[in-house]
Protein backbone atom coordinates (compact mmCIF):
# COMPACT_ATOMS: atom_id res chain seq x y z
CA UNK A 1 0.00 0.00 0.00
CA UNK A 2 1.41 3.59 -0.70
CA UNK A 3 1.94 5.97 1.55
CA UNK A 4 -1.47 8.39 -0.67
CA UNK A 5 -3.42 5.14 -0.31
CA UNK A 6 -2.76 5.07 3.45
CA UNK A 7 -6.67 5.26 5.72
CA UNK A 8 -7.31 8.24 7.20
CA UNK A 9 -7.54 8.09 10.91
CA UNK A 10 -10.86 5.65 11.01
CA UNK A 11 -9.97 3.83 14.09
CA UNK A 12 -13.00 1.67 15.08
CA UNK A 13 -12.70 3.64 18.63
CA UNK A 14 -16.01 4.31 21.05
CA UNK A 15 -15.68 8.43 21.39
CA UNK A 16 -17.12 8.77 25.31
CA UNK A 17 -13.53 6.79 25.66
CA UNK A 18 -11.37 8.75 23.59
CA UNK A 19 -8.38 9.43 25.50
CA UNK A 20 -5.56 10.79 22.64
CA UNK A 21 -6.34 12.48 19.78
CA UNK A 22 -3.20 13.26 17.51
CA UNK A 23 -4.10 15.19 14.71
CA UNK A 24 -1.59 16.16 11.53
CA UNK A 25 1.01 16.78 13.63
CA UNK A 26 4.03 18.23 12.28
CA UNK A 27 7.63 18.38 14.30
CA UNK A 28 11.10 19.62 13.83
CA UNK A 29 14.06 19.55 16.40
CA UNK A 30 16.07 22.07 13.65
CA UNK A 31 13.99 24.11 11.35
CA UNK A 32 13.69 22.80 7.82
CA UNK A 33 14.79 19.08 8.74
CA UNK A 34 10.86 17.76 9.77
CA UNK A 35 10.98 14.63 12.15
CA UNK A 36 7.57 14.23 12.15
CA UNK A 37 5.30 15.20 9.20
CA UNK A 38 1.58 15.03 8.98
CA UNK A 39 0.90 11.86 11.71
CA UNK A 40 -2.45 11.20 13.11
CA UNK A 41 -3.82 8.50 15.22
CA UNK A 42 -6.29 7.96 18.24
CA UNK A 43 -6.22 5.97 20.97
CA UNK A 44 -9.13 5.03 23.94
CA UNK A 45 -9.24 3.65 27.13
CA UNK A 46 -8.30 0.08 27.48
CA UNK A 47 -6.80 0.01 23.84
CA UNK A 48 -3.07 -0.58 22.63
CA UNK A 49 -1.97 1.10 19.78
CA UNK A 50 1.53 0.00 18.42
CA UNK A 51 4.29 2.61 16.55
CA UNK A 52 5.99 0.45 14.35
CA UNK A 53 8.98 1.89 12.89
CA UNK A 54 12.96 1.41 12.24
CA UNK A 55 15.43 3.60 13.94
CA UNK A 56 14.96 7.19 13.58
CA UNK A 57 11.51 7.42 12.27
CA UNK A 58 10.24 9.75 15.21
CA UNK A 59 8.34 7.37 16.97
CA UNK A 60 9.89 7.99 20.30
CA UNK A 61 9.43 11.77 18.92
CA UNK A 62 6.21 11.00 19.08
CA UNK A 63 6.00 9.88 22.82
CA UNK A 64 7.69 12.81 23.73
CA UNK A 65 5.48 15.09 22.04
CA UNK A 66 2.35 13.92 23.74
CA UNK A 67 4.07 14.32 27.00
CA UNK A 68 4.40 17.65 26.10
CA UNK A 69 8.11 18.10 26.41
CA UNK A 70 8.81 19.63 23.06
CA UNK A 71 6.62 22.29 20.99
CA UNK A 72 4.51 21.15 17.71
CA UNK A 73 5.37 23.10 14.43
CA UNK A 74 1.49 22.48 13.32
CA UNK A 75 -1.88 20.22 14.22
CA UNK A 76 -2.79 19.28 17.37
CA UNK A 77 -2.84 17.24 20.68
CA UNK A 78 -5.29 16.22 22.40
CA UNK A 79 -5.25 14.18 25.65
CA UNK A 80 -8.68 13.56 27.48
CA UNK A 81 -10.13 16.46 25.39
CA UNK A 82 -7.42 19.08 26.41
CA UNK A 83 -4.82 20.27 24.49
CA UNK A 84 -1.59 19.31 25.65
CA UNK A 85 0.13 22.21 22.79
CA UNK A 86 -1.65 25.10 24.79
CA UNK A 87 -0.36 23.76 28.54
CA UNK A 88 2.31 25.88 30.17
CA UNK A 89 4.05 25.24 33.46
CA UNK A 90 2.04 24.15 35.99
CA UNK A 91 -0.94 23.05 34.24
CA UNK A 92 1.80 20.69 31.83
CA UNK A 93 2.71 19.38 35.07
CA UNK A 94 -0.55 18.52 35.89
CA UNK A 95 -1.13 17.10 32.78
CA UNK A 96 1.82 14.57 33.14
CA UNK A 97 0.04 13.01 36.08
CA UNK A 98 -2.35 11.35 34.24
CA UNK A 99 0.00 10.12 31.95
CA UNK A 100 2.75 7.71 32.72
CA UNK A 101 6.16 6.57 30.96
CA UNK A 102 8.13 3.78 31.00
CA UNK A 103 11.81 4.09 29.10
CA UNK A 104 13.97 2.32 27.10
CA UNK A 105 16.69 2.29 30.16
CA UNK A 106 13.65 2.25 32.83
CA UNK A 107 15.72 5.65 33.86
CA UNK A 108 15.27 4.13 37.55
CA UNK A 109 16.96 6.93 40.18
CA UNK A 110 20.20 5.42 41.02
CA UNK A 111 19.74 6.22 44.35
CA UNK A 112 16.57 5.22 45.68
CA UNK A 113 15.86 1.75 46.24
CA UNK A 114 13.61 -0.35 44.39
CA UNK A 115 10.63 0.55 46.97
CA UNK A 116 11.88 4.51 46.91
CA UNK A 117 11.55 4.29 42.93
CA UNK A 118 8.05 2.71 43.14
CA UNK A 119 7.01 4.61 45.63
CA UNK A 120 8.53 7.70 44.46
CA UNK A 121 5.05 9.23 42.70
CA UNK A 122 3.34 9.10 45.90
CA UNK A 123 6.02 10.44 48.30
CA UNK A 124 6.82 13.05 46.14
CA UNK A 125 2.97 14.25 45.44
CA UNK A 126 2.04 14.52 49.06
CA UNK A 127 2.24 10.93 50.96
CA UNK A 128 5.05 11.71 52.61
CA UNK A 129 3.73 12.19 55.85
CA UNK A 130 4.78 9.50 58.58
CA UNK A 131 1.41 8.13 58.88
CA UNK A 132 0.88 7.63 55.20
CA UNK A 133 3.83 5.54 54.89
CA UNK A 134 2.10 2.00 55.58
CA UNK A 135 -0.32 3.42 53.15
CA UNK A 136 3.07 3.57 50.81
CA UNK A 137 4.43 0.81 51.14
CA UNK A 138 1.34 -1.56 51.23
CA UNK A 139 1.16 0.17 47.72
CA UNK A 140 4.32 -0.43 46.32
CA UNK A 141 4.36 -4.04 47.67
CA UNK A 142 0.92 -4.73 45.36
CA UNK A 143 1.90 -3.44 42.71
CA UNK A 144 5.70 -4.67 42.69
CA UNK A 145 3.78 -8.73 42.77
CA UNK A 146 2.12 -7.37 39.77
CA UNK A 147 5.23 -7.30 38.02
CA UNK A 148 6.44 -9.95 39.94
CA UNK A 149 9.36 -8.39 41.84
CA UNK A 150 8.21 -8.16 45.19
CA UNK A 151 11.51 -9.88 46.45
CA UNK A 152 13.38 -6.93 44.94
CA UNK A 153 11.43 -4.11 46.96
CA UNK A 154 15.46 -3.27 49.07
CA UNK A 155 17.30 -3.40 46.53
CA UNK A 156 19.35 -1.23 44.30
CA UNK A 157 18.53 -0.58 40.83
CA UNK A 158 22.25 -1.55 40.15
CA UNK A 159 21.41 -4.97 41.49
CA UNK A 160 18.56 -5.57 38.77
CA UNK A 161 19.01 -7.23 35.44
CA UNK A 162 18.19 -5.02 32.41
CA UNK A 163 14.68 -6.79 32.62
CA UNK A 164 13.53 -6.42 36.39
CA UNK A 165 14.91 -2.95 35.93
CA UNK A 166 12.18 -2.26 32.86
CA UNK A 167 9.45 -3.94 35.53
CA UNK A 168 10.18 -1.74 38.18
CA UNK A 169 10.09 1.61 35.91
CA UNK A 170 6.45 -0.20 34.59
CA UNK A 171 5.88 -0.24 38.56
CA UNK A 172 6.93 3.16 39.29
CA UNK A 173 4.46 4.16 36.57
CA UNK A 174 1.16 2.29 37.12
CA UNK A 175 1.25 2.61 41.17
CA UNK A 176 -0.60 5.90 40.46
CA UNK A 177 -2.74 4.25 38.31
CA UNK A 178 -2.61 6.80 34.96
CA UNK A 179 -4.81 6.90 31.96
CA UNK A 180 -2.32 6.66 30.04
CA UNK A 181 1.03 4.82 29.43
CA UNK A 182 3.29 5.26 26.72
CA UNK A 183 6.18 2.87 26.49
CA UNK A 184 9.41 3.62 24.62
CA UNK A 185 11.26 0.42 23.51
CA UNK A 186 10.68 -1.45 26.15
CA UNK A 187 12.06 -4.49 25.89
CA UNK A 188 15.31 -3.35 23.11
CA UNK A 189 18.34 -5.64 24.61
CA UNK A 190 16.11 -8.39 26.44
CA UNK A 191 16.28 -11.66 25.65
CA UNK A 192 13.54 -13.53 24.31
CA UNK A 193 11.85 -14.79 27.71
CA UNK A 194 12.44 -11.34 29.51
CA UNK A 195 10.57 -9.52 25.69
CA UNK A 196 8.02 -12.09 26.74
CA UNK A 197 7.72 -11.46 30.78
CA UNK A 198 7.49 -7.83 30.12
CA UNK A 199 4.10 -7.97 27.35
CA UNK A 200 2.66 -10.07 29.57
CA UNK A 201 3.40 -7.58 32.63
CA UNK A 202 2.05 -4.86 29.66
CA UNK A 203 -0.97 -7.14 29.14
CA UNK A 204 -1.64 -7.48 32.65
CA UNK A 205 -1.65 -3.74 33.46
CA UNK A 206 -3.79 -3.05 30.64
CA UNK A 207 -6.63 -5.48 31.45
CA UNK A 208 -6.01 -4.49 35.17
CA UNK A 209 -6.16 -0.91 35.37
CA UNK A 210 -8.45 -0.66 32.25
CA UNK A 211 -5.65 2.15 30.90
CA UNK A 212 -4.81 3.24 27.44
CA UNK A 213 -1.36 2.21 26.20
CA UNK A 214 1.12 3.37 23.28
CA UNK A 215 4.11 0.89 22.83
CA UNK A 216 6.89 2.48 20.49
CA UNK A 217 9.23 -0.66 19.17
CA UNK A 218 10.42 -1.90 16.31
CA UNK A 219 10.21 -5.74 17.64
CA UNK A 220 7.27 -7.49 15.81
CA UNK A 221 6.96 -10.02 18.95
CA UNK A 222 6.17 -7.57 21.44
CA UNK A 223 3.94 -5.86 18.85
CA UNK A 224 1.73 -8.58 17.85
CA UNK A 225 1.63 -9.43 21.51
CA UNK A 226 0.69 -6.50 22.60
CA UNK A 227 -1.38 -4.21 19.98
CA UNK A 228 -5.02 -3.86 19.51
CA UNK A 229 -3.75 -1.14 16.69
CA UNK A 230 -1.12 -0.46 14.29
CA UNK A 231 0.74 2.46 13.19
CA UNK A 232 3.38 2.42 10.63
CA UNK A 233 6.03 5.40 10.67
CA UNK A 234 8.63 5.75 7.83
CA UNK A 235 10.80 8.89 7.85
CA UNK A 236 8.00 10.79 10.19
CA UNK A 237 5.26 9.94 8.17
CA UNK A 238 2.03 7.32 8.83
CA UNK A 239 2.89 4.54 6.10
CA UNK A 240 -0.40 2.15 7.14
CA UNK A 241 -2.67 2.50 9.95
CA UNK A 242 -5.20 -0.22 11.37
CA UNK A 243 -6.37 -2.87 13.07
CA UNK A 244 -4.04 -5.83 14.27
CA UNK A 245 -6.57 -8.01 12.64
CA UNK A 246 -6.07 -5.76 9.03
CA UNK A 247 -2.41 -6.02 9.62
CA UNK A 248 -2.41 -9.94 10.16
CA UNK A 249 -4.67 -9.93 7.02
CA UNK A 250 -1.81 -8.48 4.90
CA UNK A 251 0.80 -10.38 2.77
CA UNK A 252 2.92 -12.35 5.01
CA UNK A 253 5.99 -10.16 3.97
CA UNK A 254 4.10 -6.66 4.65
CA UNK A 255 6.40 -5.96 7.86
CA UNK A 256 9.74 -7.04 6.65
CA UNK A 257 9.04 -5.18 3.40
CA UNK A 258 8.23 -1.96 5.91
CA UNK A 259 11.74 -2.53 7.30
CA UNK A 260 13.87 -2.89 4.62
CA UNK A 261 12.42 0.74 3.71
CA UNK A 262 10.39 -0.94 0.93
CA UNK A 263 7.01 0.21 -0.81
CA UNK A 264 4.20 -2.14 1.11
CA UNK B 1 29.19 34.79 12.19
CA UNK B 2 25.78 36.16 12.72
CA UNK B 3 25.05 33.19 13.34
CA UNK B 4 27.25 32.19 16.03
CA UNK B 5 26.65 36.26 17.57
CA UNK B 6 23.14 34.60 17.38
CA UNK B 7 23.34 31.44 18.99
CA UNK B 8 25.41 32.95 21.85
CA UNK B 9 22.20 35.90 22.97
CA UNK B 10 19.97 32.76 22.44
CA UNK B 11 21.99 30.70 24.56
CA UNK B 12 22.72 33.75 27.69
CA UNK B 13 18.59 34.30 27.48
CA UNK B 14 18.40 31.01 28.48
CA UNK B 15 20.65 31.28 30.71
CA UNK B 16 19.23 34.48 32.12
CA UNK B 17 15.31 33.01 32.30
CA UNK B 18 16.72 29.71 33.35
CA UNK B 19 17.88 31.55 36.41
CA UNK B 20 15.10 33.58 36.93
CA UNK B 21 12.65 31.03 37.10
CA UNK B 22 14.55 28.28 38.82
CA UNK B 23 15.47 30.63 42.06
CA UNK B 24 11.69 31.69 41.90
CA UNK B 25 10.19 28.16 42.15
CA UNK B 26 12.13 28.00 45.22
CA UNK B 27 9.93 30.94 46.63
CA UNK B 28 6.82 29.84 44.68
CA UNK B 29 6.74 26.48 45.89
CA UNK B 30 8.83 26.74 49.07
CA UNK B 31 11.68 23.94 49.26
CA UNK B 32 10.93 21.64 52.30
CA UNK B 33 13.39 21.82 55.14
CA UNK B 34 14.83 18.08 54.25
CA UNK B 35 15.71 19.26 50.81
CA UNK B 36 17.64 22.18 52.54
CA UNK B 37 18.84 20.23 55.09
CA UNK B 38 20.24 17.86 52.63
CA UNK B 39 21.92 20.24 50.64
CA UNK B 40 23.48 22.27 53.75
CA UNK B 41 24.98 18.88 55.04
CA UNK B 42 26.81 18.40 51.63
CA UNK B 43 27.21 21.83 50.36
CA UNK B 44 28.40 23.42 53.54
CA UNK B 45 29.41 20.27 56.34
CA UNK B 46 31.08 18.01 53.39
CA UNK B 47 33.01 21.28 52.39
CA UNK B 48 34.01 22.52 55.53
CA UNK B 49 37.05 20.77 56.37
CA UNK B 50 38.01 21.62 52.86
CA UNK B 51 38.07 25.35 52.89
CA UNK B 52 38.97 25.61 56.49
CA UNK B 53 42.29 23.30 55.44
CA UNK B 54 42.41 25.57 52.38
CA UNK B 55 41.87 28.86 54.48
CA UNK B 56 44.72 28.33 56.92
CA UNK B 57 47.40 27.75 54.61
CA UNK B 58 45.97 30.21 52.67
CA UNK B 59 46.48 32.15 55.88
CA UNK B 60 50.02 30.97 56.30
CA UNK B 61 51.54 31.67 52.65
CA UNK B 62 50.32 35.10 52.60
CA UNK B 63 51.48 35.98 56.56
CA UNK B 64 55.24 34.78 55.34
CA UNK B 65 55.47 37.23 52.20
CA UNK B 66 53.81 40.09 53.29
CA UNK B 67 55.13 39.97 56.95
CA UNK B 68 58.57 40.19 55.21
CA UNK B 69 57.78 43.09 53.10
CA UNK B 70 55.66 45.08 55.77
CA UNK B 71 58.90 45.06 57.97
CA UNK B 72 60.87 46.65 55.40
CA UNK B 73 58.75 49.63 56.15
CA UNK B 74 58.39 49.36 59.53
CA UNK B 75 54.71 48.24 59.33
CA UNK B 76 55.28 44.23 60.63
CA UNK B 77 53.27 44.85 63.63
CA UNK B 78 50.41 45.91 61.26
CA UNK B 79 50.16 42.18 59.94
CA UNK B 80 47.22 41.14 61.60
CA UNK B 81 45.05 44.07 60.22
CA UNK B 82 46.58 43.84 56.52
CA UNK B 83 45.59 40.25 56.80
CA UNK B 84 42.19 40.35 58.44
CA UNK B 85 41.14 43.64 55.30
CA UNK B 86 42.61 41.34 52.53
CA UNK B 87 40.32 38.21 54.36
CA UNK B 88 37.21 39.77 55.02
CA UNK B 89 37.28 41.58 51.73
CA UNK B 90 38.68 39.14 49.08
CA UNK B 91 40.38 35.58 50.08
CA UNK B 92 37.91 34.16 52.05
CA UNK B 93 35.11 34.68 49.69
CA UNK B 94 37.38 33.91 46.84
CA UNK B 95 38.80 30.95 48.72
CA UNK B 96 35.30 29.63 49.71
CA UNK B 97 33.73 30.11 46.24
CA UNK B 98 36.97 28.33 44.30
CA UNK B 99 36.63 25.30 46.57
CA UNK B 100 32.21 25.19 46.21
CA UNK B 101 33.33 25.53 42.02
CA UNK B 102 35.90 22.53 42.17
CA UNK B 103 33.52 20.45 45.15
CA UNK B 104 30.34 21.10 44.69
CA UNK B 105 29.81 22.80 41.50
CA UNK B 106 31.37 20.33 39.31
CA UNK B 107 29.77 17.52 41.67
CA UNK B 108 25.83 19.32 40.92
CA UNK B 109 26.79 19.61 36.48
CA UNK B 110 27.92 15.52 36.88
CA UNK B 111 24.85 14.67 38.89
CA UNK B 112 22.30 16.25 36.89
CA UNK B 113 24.09 15.77 33.67
CA UNK B 114 23.81 12.11 34.20
CA UNK B 115 20.24 11.91 34.89
CA UNK B 116 19.77 13.67 32.00
CA UNK B 117 21.72 11.78 29.59
CA UNK B 118 20.17 8.48 31.11
CA UNK B 119 16.67 10.31 30.78
CA UNK B 120 16.05 10.49 34.61
CA UNK B 121 15.34 14.00 34.05
CA UNK B 122 12.75 13.13 31.64
CA UNK B 123 11.44 10.46 34.21
CA UNK B 124 11.36 13.39 36.80
CA UNK B 125 8.98 15.18 34.20
CA UNK B 126 6.80 12.53 33.28
CA UNK B 127 6.19 11.54 36.93
CA UNK B 128 4.62 14.97 37.15
CA UNK B 129 7.03 17.00 38.55
CA UNK B 130 9.39 19.89 37.50
CA UNK B 131 12.65 19.15 36.76
CA UNK B 132 14.07 22.81 37.65
CA UNK B 133 12.37 22.66 40.76
CA UNK B 134 13.13 19.28 41.56
CA UNK B 135 16.79 19.51 40.72
CA UNK B 136 17.94 23.30 40.64
CA UNK B 137 16.17 25.13 43.24
CA UNK B 138 17.03 22.97 45.72
CA UNK B 139 20.47 23.47 44.80
CA UNK B 140 20.72 27.26 44.16
CA UNK B 141 19.00 27.88 47.42
CA UNK B 142 21.12 25.63 49.36
CA UNK B 143 24.44 27.05 48.23
CA UNK B 144 23.17 30.63 48.29
CA UNK B 145 22.35 30.40 52.09
CA UNK B 146 25.20 28.09 53.05
CA UNK B 147 28.21 30.06 51.31
CA UNK B 148 28.12 32.70 54.27
CA UNK B 149 28.67 30.84 56.99
CA UNK B 150 31.58 28.47 55.28
CA UNK B 151 33.15 32.22 54.29
CA UNK B 152 33.11 33.32 57.79
CA UNK B 153 34.47 30.42 59.29
CA UNK B 154 36.74 30.20 56.30
CA UNK B 155 37.94 33.76 57.36
CA UNK B 156 38.97 32.45 60.94
CA UNK B 157 40.81 29.76 59.29
CA UNK B 158 42.86 32.60 57.43
CA UNK B 159 43.34 34.45 60.22
CA UNK B 160 44.45 31.69 62.20
CA UNK B 161 47.16 30.64 59.88
CA UNK B 162 48.56 33.97 59.73
CA UNK B 163 48.86 34.05 63.02
CA UNK B 164 49.98 30.50 63.28
CA UNK B 165 53.56 31.52 61.25
CA UNK B 166 53.73 35.35 62.60
CA UNK B 167 56.57 36.87 64.41
CA UNK B 168 54.41 39.68 65.68
CA UNK B 169 53.20 39.20 69.38
CA UNK B 170 49.50 37.11 69.74
CA UNK B 171 48.26 40.57 71.32
CA UNK B 172 49.28 42.37 68.33
CA UNK B 173 48.32 40.21 65.99
CA UNK B 174 44.52 39.97 67.49
CA UNK B 175 43.89 43.00 68.10
CA UNK B 176 45.58 44.76 64.88
CA UNK B 177 43.15 41.96 63.09
CA UNK B 178 40.23 43.53 64.78
CA UNK B 179 40.91 46.81 63.28
CA UNK B 180 40.03 44.89 60.22
CA UNK B 181 36.26 44.34 61.18
CA UNK B 182 34.91 47.66 60.24
CA UNK B 183 31.51 47.64 58.15
CA UNK B 184 33.00 48.92 54.83
CA UNK B 185 35.32 45.54 54.84
CA UNK B 186 32.59 43.21 56.72
CA UNK B 187 29.73 44.30 54.28
CA UNK B 188 31.74 42.69 51.90
CA UNK B 189 32.33 39.55 53.53
CA UNK B 190 28.45 39.56 53.80
CA UNK B 191 27.20 40.08 50.35
CA UNK B 192 29.79 38.27 48.44
CA UNK B 193 28.84 34.61 49.64
CA UNK B 194 25.19 35.03 48.55
CA UNK B 195 26.06 36.54 44.73
CA UNK B 196 28.94 33.91 44.37
CA UNK B 197 27.07 30.85 46.06
CA UNK B 198 24.13 31.77 43.99
CA UNK B 199 26.21 32.12 40.63
CA UNK B 200 28.21 28.87 40.94
CA UNK B 201 24.58 27.21 41.51
CA UNK B 202 22.75 28.48 38.95
CA UNK B 203 25.66 28.11 35.87
CA UNK B 204 26.12 24.20 37.62
CA UNK B 205 22.64 23.34 37.66
CA UNK B 206 22.40 24.80 34.35
CA UNK B 207 24.92 23.32 32.32
CA UNK B 208 23.48 19.76 34.12
CA UNK B 209 20.31 19.72 33.09
CA UNK B 210 21.28 21.15 29.56
CA UNK B 211 23.77 18.28 29.19
CA UNK B 212 23.60 16.18 26.13
CA UNK B 213 25.78 13.42 24.51
CA UNK B 214 26.09 10.35 27.08
CA UNK B 215 29.53 10.18 29.60
CA UNK B 216 31.16 12.67 26.86
CA UNK B 217 28.53 15.47 27.40
CA UNK B 218 28.90 14.65 31.22
CA UNK B 219 32.59 15.35 30.61
CA UNK B 220 32.10 18.43 29.01
CA UNK B 221 29.06 19.75 31.56
CA UNK B 222 31.48 19.80 34.23
CA UNK B 223 34.61 21.13 32.64
CA UNK B 224 32.70 24.13 31.23
CA UNK B 225 30.92 24.70 35.04
CA UNK B 226 34.28 24.96 36.09
CA UNK B 227 35.79 26.73 33.55
CA UNK B 228 32.61 29.48 33.33
CA UNK B 229 32.42 29.40 37.34
CA UNK B 230 35.78 30.88 37.64
CA UNK B 231 35.94 33.46 34.50
CA UNK B 232 32.65 34.70 35.77
CA UNK B 233 34.05 34.31 39.78
CA UNK B 234 36.98 36.99 39.24
CA UNK B 235 34.39 39.49 36.58
CA UNK B 236 31.85 39.13 39.60
CA UNK B 237 34.04 39.58 42.07
CA UNK B 238 35.63 42.75 40.29
CA UNK B 239 32.13 44.51 40.03
CA UNK B 240 31.45 43.08 43.51
CA UNK B 241 34.30 45.33 44.75
CA UNK B 242 33.48 48.07 43.10
CA UNK B 243 29.82 48.43 43.88
CA UNK B 244 30.49 48.01 47.71
CA UNK B 245 33.61 50.81 47.65
CA UNK B 246 31.25 53.30 45.95
CA UNK B 247 29.07 52.28 48.54
CA UNK B 248 30.68 52.03 51.55
CA UNK B 249 33.61 53.99 50.40
CA UNK B 250 37.67 52.37 50.61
Amino acid sequence: MSPAAAPKAQHPLRDDRLMVDFRDVDFSYDPGVPVISGVSFTVSRGESLVILGGSGSGKSTILRLLMGFFHIDGGSIHFEGRDVTAQRGEELVDLRKKMGMVFQEGALFDSLTVGENVGYYLLEHGMDNPRDLPEVERRVRETLRLVGLEHCIDKMPSELSGGMRRRVSAARTIIYSPDLILYDEPTTGLDPASCENFCAVMNDIKREKDVASILVTHNLEDAWAVGDHFLLLRDGRRLWQGTSAELKAMPENTLMKFFRGEPL
Amino acid sequence: MLKRVHSFFETLGDFAAFAVRATYKGVRHPIRPVELVEQAYFIGWQTLPVVLFAGFFAGLSQTLFLESELDEYGAKMTIGRVLGVTTIRELGPLVVSLMLIGRVGAAFAAEIGSMKVNMQVEAIEALGQDAERKLASPRIWGMTLTALPLVLLTNLSVLVGGWAISTVSNGMFWYQAQMSVYFRHVSSTLVKPFVFGWMISVIATWYGLRTEGGVRGVGRAVSSTVVTCCIWLFIVNALVGIVMIAWTGI
